[in-house]
Order: C-alpha cells, then sequence, then structure tokens
C-alpha cells in the first residue's frame, strides 16, 4: 500500500517539491522588507530564464549561449507593448508608426513577449539545431551577437544607439512574479515528461547511437529550442517590468553567464538543478550585494569591498565544475523525502567509468561529444 | 582606386591581427580539446603590461608582455584546464567562459572600470605615401608580425622535437602518449604558445588604440573563436584562415558598407558565419580526406 | 615444462598477474596472469570481445585496470602512458595509428620521444632502417599516402625507436596483403632474436600458435587454454579454444 502510494506521489513530488522550494523562499524573502522584494524579483526572473534554458539545454544536451536573444526579444516586446503611445512618441522618435500605436495590457504583453521568443526561435531553430557540440556553441553565441546588434542600433524597433527604452509601468509585484515563474516550471516539468523530450533525452544519454534507432533528434530539438524560447520570451517580459528600463546592453553576455553559471551550479541534467542552481546563485548574490553596501549587525557593520560579488561568483562556477561537475544535485531531481525509489523517466546520472584517458579506444579521436555529464 | 587599395591594406591588417588570436586558440583546441574564451584575457593582461610599462622603454615593456601572457596561462591551465581533463568540451568550454567572466572582474577591481591609456609605440601611428597612397605604418607592422610569428612557429613544429610532439599531440592525443610524449608538458608549450600569439596581439591592438579596459580582448576573442570554428579548429592552418577571413571581411564591410547600417557589421558577419557553419560544419577549410581520418 | 623456479631469468621481461579491466563496471579483463620472457614470443588470440586489447591497452596504461604488471621486475601498473614507455614497454596499436600529416621521418624521430636516455639512437635507427628498408625509401613522404603495409611497419619501427624491453602488437596483421605478413612476421622474429619479449594480439589462429613460443587463448576476459607450436595444426583443437567450450 505505501509502495504504491510512493509510486505515485514520487513523480509529482519532484514538481511539487521544487514549487514549495520557490514559494518558502520567495515568502521569507517578501518578509525581509521592500528593498528584498524587488531583489527577490529579479531573482525569480532569471529562475525563469535557467528554467528556459534547461529545457533546451538540460534535455538536449546542446550548450546554448543563445536563449538571452529571446529573453532580449520578449523584454523588447513587452517593453514596447506597455509604454505610453503618448512617452513612446518622443522618445522613440524613429519608430515604426504601427509600434507607436499598440499597446496592450501587460498580461498580454508578457505573453506576447513569449509568442514573439517563441517564433523567432522557431524561426532559426531549424537551421541552428543541425549542428552539434562545439560548432552548436558558436552559432548559438553568433545568434546572440545578431539579435542584440539588431536591438542596439535598429532605430525603428527601439531607441537609438547606446539608449535605452524607459517608461515601463509599476505593475508587476513580487507575488505575481511568482506565480509565473511556478507557471514556468510546472510547464517545463509536463515537458519533460512528454514523449518528445524522453527521446531527446535518450538521445543525451547515448549521444550518436540514438540517430541508429531511428529516432529523428533534429525535429524533437527544434521543438524543444522553440519551446524554450517561448518560456524565455516570458522571461524576458517579466525582466522588462521588473527592471522598467530595457536596454539590449543589460541583455547580453553577461545576463547568458550569469544564467548559465546558475545552470551549472545546480546541475545542467535536471529542472531541479534549473531551479536550485538559481535560489543558491542568487541567494549568494543578493548577500554579497548586501554585504558590498554594509550588513549592520549590532553595533557592527559588516562589509566587503565593492568589485567582490563578481568575482565571488565566477570563482563559485569554476570550483563548481572543478569539484562537482554535476552541479548541486548532480543530476538528481528532487527525491521524495522518504526513501523513495528513483523516479521513472528521469535519468539519474551515475557517474562514468573510471578512465586514465579520454576514451578506452586508443584510436583517434574521442567523438564529438554534446554532452555535459558529470566526468569522473 | 586608390580608396580600395587603401581599404583592401586595412583588411588584411585585421585579418592578420585576429588571424593570429585564432591561431592562438587554435593550438590549444588541437592539443587540449578546449576551446578558450579566456584567451581574450591573456590579452588583456598583455595589454594592461604594455600600459603600465611603455614608460620604461619598448626593450622591457615588451618582453613583460609576453611573459604576463605565459604565466597567466600557465596559471589557467594549473589551476583550472588540468583538473579538467576528463571533462567533455562543453563543460571545458562553460569553465573557461567562467574564467574568462572572473578575470574581467578582476581586472575591473585592480585597474577600475576606466580605460587606462597609454602611448604605445607611437611612431606606428605615422602614415607615408607610397604613390598617393597614405599606408598606416601600423597596418604594415600588424602584417610584418603576423608573417613573422608564423614563420617562428611553423619552423618550431616542424623543426624541433617539442614542435613535433605538439603536431602529434594534436593529431592524436592518446597515440602521442603511448609513443611517449609527455600529455603536461606539450599542453603547457600550446598554452604558452598561444599566450605569446596573444601578447602579439594585444600589442598591435595597443598601438592602434592606446587604451585598454578590463573587456579589451572579449570582442577580439569571441571573433576569433568564431573565425576558427568555421575556418576548422581542428588544423592549425583552417584556424588561421578562418580568423583571417572574419577579420579581413569585417574590416573590408566597415569600409565599404553604407553609413546607415555599418553598425550592423558584426552581425553580417555573424549570420554569414552561421550559413558556414550549416554549410560546412567541419570547417571551410577542411578537406574530405582530413574529416574521415579524424 | 616450466615450473614456477624453472625459469632462466624470473624477473626479465613482462610479468602479468591478475590483471583487471572494466568499463562501466562491465567486467572485460577478470583476471589475467601472463609471462612474456626476453627474447620470447606470446600470442594472444581468442574472439573479438574477448578481451585481447582491453589487456594490450592495461599493460601500455592506456585504461585503468587492477592487478600487477612489471617490466624486468619493476611495477609499472596504475602510471601513465608516457612513464610506462620510457620502462622499456612500447605499443603498437591496433589500427597503426600512424601521425598520417607527418613524414615517415618525422614519425621515427617522435617514436624516440619515449627513450630513457638517447645514447644509441642513431645505432637504433640504422637497425630499424635495415629492418624495414622501405621507410628508408620514403623517409620524406607523408605517413599517410603509404600503403597499408607500409604504415604496420612504419608503426613497428616507430615503437622499436623507444628501445622497448617489451614489445605489444594489437593485430598486426589486420588487412594486410600476405606478403606484407610475411614482411611483419620476419621483422618480428629479428626483434624477438634481438631480446626484446614480444607479445602479439591476432586474430588468426593457426598462423599465431606456429608463429609463437606460446599462445594462450582468450575468452570472456579470462585465459582458458595454453596452446604450444605443436597445436598449431590441431584444428579441432583451435575450433574448440575459439568458441570456448
Amino acid at each position: 500500500m505505501i509502495g504504491f502510494l510512493r509510486a505515485r506521489l514520487a513523480p509529482a513530488w519532484s514538481l511539487v517539491g521544487l514549487l514549495l522550494l520557490v514559494w518558502a523562499v520567495t515568502l521569507v524573502a517578501s518578509l525581509l522588507g521592500s528593498s528584498m522584494q524587488l531583489q527577490a524579483q529579479y531573482a525569480l526572473v532569471n529562475l525563469v530564464i535557467v528554467v528556459a534554458l534547461f529545457m533546451f539545454t538540460g534535455t538536449s544536451g546542446v550548450l546554448s549561449f543563445g536563449h538571452v536573444a529571446f529573453v532580449a526579444v520578449g523584454a523588447w516586446t513587452t517593453g514596447l507593448l506597455t509604454i505610453e503611445p503618448a512617452l513612446k512618441e518622443s522618445l522613440l522618435q524613429d519608430l515604426f508608426p504601427f509600434l507607436v500605436d499598440l499597446n496592450a495590457d501587460w498580461r498580454l504583453a508578457v505573453l506576447a513577449g513569449g509568442l514573439v521568443g517563441g517564433i523567432v526561435a522557431a524561426l532559426v531553430a531549424p537551421f541552428l539545431m543541425r549542428l552539434n557540440g562545439l560548432q552548436a556553441g558558436i552559432a548559438t553565441f553568433a545568434l546572440l551577437g545578431v539579435v542584440n546588434e539588431i536591438l542596439t542600433f535598429w532605430s525603428r524597433i527601439g531607441p537609438r544607439s547606446g539608449q535605452s527604452m524607459v517608461g515601463v509601468p509599476d505593475v508587476l509585484g513580487l507575488q505575481t512574479t511568482l506565480f509565473v515563474a511556478l507557471a514556468a516550471i510546472v510547464a517545463v516539468w509536463l515537458y519533460q515528461r512528454s514523449r518528445s523530450a524522453r527521446l531527446l533525452r535518450a538521445t543525451r544519454e547515448d549521444g550518436p547511437a540514438a540517430p541508429a534507432v531511428g529516432i529523428n533528434v533534429t525535429v524533437h530539438r527544434i521543438l524543444a529550442f522553440a519551446l524554450s524560447g517561448i518560456v524565455a520570451g516570458v522571461a524576458g517580459g517579466l525582466f522588462a517590468l521588473t527592471n522598467r528600463v530595457v536596454q539590449a546592453s543589460q541583455l547580453n553576455v553577461e545576463l547568458t553567464f550569469v544564467t548559465l553559471a546558475m545552470l551549472v551550479l545546480g546541475g545542467t541534467l535536471s529542472l531541479s538543478g534549473a531551479v536550485v542552481g538559481a535560489i543558491v546563485f542568487s541567494a549568494l548574490d543578493i548577500l554579497l550585494v548586501n554585504l558590498q553596501g554594509g550588513i549592520t549587525l549590532g553595533a557592527y557593520v559588516v562589509s566587503i569591498p565593492q568589485g567582490t560579488r563578481p568575482i565571488v561568483l565566477g570563482m563559485i562556477l569554476v570550483l563548481m565544475l572543478l569539484f562537482r561537475p554535476g552541479g548541486i544535485t548532480g543530476g538528481r531531481e528532487l527525491a521524495w523525502p522518504v526513501g523513495a525509489p528513483p523516479l521513472p523517466g528521469v535519468p539519474v546520472s551515475g557517474r562514468p567509468p573510471q578512465v586514465t584517458d579520454r576514451q578506452p579506444q586508443v584510436a583517434g579521436r574521442p567523438p564529438q561529444v554534446t554532452i555535459t555529464r558529470p566526468p569522473a | 582606386m586608390t580608396q580600395l587599395i587603401q581599404s583592401l591594406i586595412d583588411a588584411l591588417s585585421g585579418g592578420a591581427v585576429l588571424g593570429l588570436a585564432a591561431l592562438g586558440i587554435g593550438l590549444v583546441f588541437g592539443v587540449v580539446r578546449l576551446a578558450n574564451f579566456a584567451h581574450g584575457e591573456l590579452i588583456t593582461a598583455s595589454a594592461y603590461t604594455l600600459a603600465f610599462t611603455w614608460h620604461l622603454g619598448w626593450f622591457v615593456a615588451v618582453p613583460l608582455s609576453i611573459v604576463s601572457a605565459v604565466l597567466l596561462a600557465l596559471l589557467m591551465e594549473i589551476t583550472t584546464f588540468s583538473r579538467l581533463r576528463t571533462a567533455g568540451p562543453a563543460t571545458l568550454l562553460i569553465a573557461s567562459f567562467g574564467l574568462s567572466f572572473l578575470l574581467q572582474r578582476v581586472y575591473e577591481l585592480a585597474f577600475g572600470n576606466n580605460v587606462r591609456t597609454a602611448p604605445v609605440a607611437p611612431a606606428l601611428a605615422r602614415s607615408v605615401e607610397i604613390g598617393g597612397l597614405r599606408i598606416q605604418l601600423l597596418s604594415v607592422t600588424a602584417v610584418v608580425v603576423a608573417v613573422v610569428l608564423l614563420v617562428g612557429l611553423r619552423l618550431f613544429l616542424t623543426r624541433t622535437t617539442m614542435g613535433l610532439q605538439v603536431q602529434a599531440a594534436a593529431a592524436d592525443f592518446t597515440t602521442a602518449r603511448i609513443v611517449g610524449v609527455r600529455a603536461g608538458r606539450v599542453i603547457g608549450v600550446s598554452f604558452v604558445l598561444s599566450a605569446v600569439l596573444a601578447a602579439a596581439v594585444a600589442f598591435v591592438l595597443m598601438a592602434q588604440t592606446g587604451a585598454v579596459n578590463p573587456t579589451f580582448g572579449v570582442s577580439i576573442t569571441i571573433l576569433a573563436l568564431v573565425g576558427a570554428v568555421i575556418g576548422g579548429i581542428d588544423r592549425l592552418s583552417g584556424a588561421l584562415a578562418g580568423g583571417f577571413l572574419v577579420g579581413f571581411a569585417s574590416s573590408m564591410l566597415s569600409s565599404w558598407l553604407p553609413q546607415s547600417v555599418v553598425a550592423f557589421r558584426d552581425s553580417y558577419v555573424f549570420a554569414a558565419v552561421i550559413l558556414v557553419l550549416l554549410l560546412r560544419p567541419s570547417g571551410l577549410f577542411v578537406t574530405r580526406a582530413t574529416t574521415e581520418r579524424t | 615444462m616450466s615450473t614456477a623456479s624453472g625459469s632462466p631469468d624470473p624477473g626479465a621481461g613482462l610479468r602479468v598477474r591478475d590483471l583487471r579491466v572494466s568499463y562501466r563496471g562491465v567486467p572485460a579483463v577478470r583476471g589475467v596472469d601472463l609471462d612474456v620472457g626476453a627474447g620470447e614470443a606470446v600470442g594472444l588470440i581468442g574472439p573479438n570481445g574477448a578481451g585481447k586489447t582491453s589487456t594490450m591497452l592495461a599493460v601500455m596504461g592506456v585504461v585503468r585496470a587492477s592487478g600487477e604488471v612489471s617490466v624486468d621486475g619493476r611495477a609499472i601498473l596504475g602510471q601513465a602512458p608516457e612513464r610506462i614507455v620510457r620502462h622499456g614497454v612500447a605499443l603498437v596499436p591496433e589500427g597503426r595509428q600512424i601521425f598520417g600529416g607527418l613524414s615517415v621521418r618525422d614519425n621515427l624521430r617522435l617514436g624516440g620521444v619515449g627513450r630513457r636516455e638517447r645514447a644509441g639512437y642513431d645505432e637504433d635507427l640504422a637497425w630499424v632502417r635495415a629492418l624495414f628498408p622501405i621507410l628508408d625509401e620514403f623517409a620524406d613522404r607523408q605517413a599517410g599516402l603509404l600503403s597499408g603495409g607500409q604504415q604496420q611497419q612504419l608503426a613497428i619501427a616507430r615503437a622499436l625507436m623507444s628501445r622497448p624491453r617489451v614489445l605489444l602488437l594489437d593485430e598486426p596483421s589486420l588487412g594486410l596483403s600476405p606478403a606484407a605478413v610475411d614482411i611483419v612476421f620476419d621483422a618480428l622474429r629479428e626483434i624477438c632474436r634481438r631480446g626484446t619479449a614480444v607479445l602479439v594480439v591476432e586474430q588468426r589462429a593457426e598462423f599465431t600458435v606456429e608463429f609463437c613460443d606460446r599462445t594462450h587463448v582468450l575468452h570472456e576476459g579470462l585465459l582458458t587454454l595454453r596452446l604450444g607450436r605443436q597445436d598449431a595444426h590441431d584444428a579441432d583443437l583451435l575450433t574448440r579454444a575459439y568458441f570456448g567450450s
């Protein structure tokens, strides 16, 4: 009887547990004052980006440096739809006329952000998804470069070069952001259980074996890329409404690094890893920001020098890769608290074999690996 | 006509610089299978050294700039990459990405966010007129530096036993070790060589701009990495040619694109890159025979 | 028949005890004992997947293994391949693995990298050139352009340039013409005569049993049978050895 319950509940627990975790952490943050509330809201936006990144990279095993491009596109869309037309007319003089008049409720604007992010991802996916390994990484990087440059310089769809879009309304709030973030987690969790995602994961585990079995990897990769583009676009919408200023330079390599670092920290191979990584990284980040500003503890003020924060965060990423390459979760999903069996359909990554060199064969090169399994 | 020749000379020097950067990345990739994002921070380290020591004379500043890049490269290898030897390329890529970010922030903390200026090799900023053409001495220098380094590197790789070992390790790491090539030493040598190339790039860039900031090496590294990959990062000649091509093309684009769209120069380059990757995933300059062999 | 105390120089050559290799927890070699004395040729035959190559790679330090391996009395197991070469073990890998982009001359120079000492390099080079005259003729040719048989000669020559005490060969006859096989095995005989211990993995049972002083049959990671030259024409025995009954 208990065994039966376990088998039924364990899969759902990996979702419910995550939702509870995010909810609880946000609740604690919200009790710590309004400045902390805003920081928590930024953290939730990053969490959605990381979840989107996991949705693609974690499932397909292909590294993407390009998802921030979809975030940027989403932020742009939401920004353009929510800024007052009159304000747009005076600030963004080169804008296409139809964009000046276009205006939408912020809820609709966030959805539109997701839609545009998904469309852009779907448009480029058929091209990018034919590549593997390093080539795929470079191509997604190039995508980020192109999108960022267009957003920076094309004044018919945004501000003139180097300037930013201001006047995004203050409507979002921590609670709504939380709900959207929870919805994103649910969406990705559901996707992970789909047939398409399971097939894609199978190709990730075995690399070159799967195509031989007759799985058309490219189609499933394209689907994963496009769907994760939607989630990233929604995250962009949230970013616009949280930051209330939209600027291409904020949606570039640095954000790519930060979100990738979060994913690596938690573990690239599981949704729990994405969520836990985002939470831990953000918590640490917020702590360090506050330490840089000085924290008053009774009679003492504890502080660290300016500029320490990114260095500590960078070091944490590098140390994590060195000493625990599987991330905090090691590729596992959140376990049912009382001795649960491993979840069906969810890979529990074991340690690969101990081999003194790269490959057991003497012959030639190691095969092109697109897998981010934790190495020995 | 003169404008065309002038732009060609500029493009040649732009290609030379990017070719050197791509070659540095390709050298390390060949041996370690690491596409090193942090190569740019070697360039930056060299550039800072030039900026801070130029007043002592070039004969002090240039050697010091090389030494600083070499030491940093070895430090990266010893602290990070050597411990990730069994990891996949994706992990290595993320690690170098992280290292790059980390070092940029260290520079920020140490030297501030603003640019540091120093008149590095001001004599090279002069132009000479040859038959109605105004040629920047600097463009010529870039090409000369590149050619000298390429010849030197080629001699090292083909004439010395250590160079042969680097070639062997790049061709087939496991077999090289079976033959007796010491893995650590060869990897160290490849990092040193790539650091020397990075120092050369830093010298040319500093002579051009005279200013360095914490993200000095980032954009050239991304372009060089892209160039190396489209040229075929597996082979040194491929990486070099790919880097040259990207540098040449992007310089030509800035000379000839209409003013209204010149801001989108990199987009054209990147779009072309994606196209090339689709058509020739293993590299523009990789022949079928070599693809099959590896 | 040899007994434990019967071998003339107990430390000389290669000595393997209880060698075990596994990949991802799946055992490939499950406790192999082998001795190859100086100047001896020992064969290792068995079906595909029996663990022949794994045994070679384990001795060479390419794959991780447990047990004991020593050369001339020095324990080498657990060391990196580049150190094991310097202890006097050289491997001619399956598929030859010469450096196809480099010249024949440079391949031979690379073979010299694994020498313990430089002394005697020129003599060894002269000997190797005499052993394989074709390599002398094509010294400047790109190694990848050589024929299969020539590449095999180059691979052996490259291994010899490290002046090995123990030479391991993984399927040296694979894909070679009968004439080329003769050249290779004549050379192996010469190499044994020089006092080198030779361990050769082969698919061709009859040929190997006849060539080697001793041949072991490897089956599912275990040595199941030991054959002498006299068994070479016992077709029945060889078949049974192969199919493991």
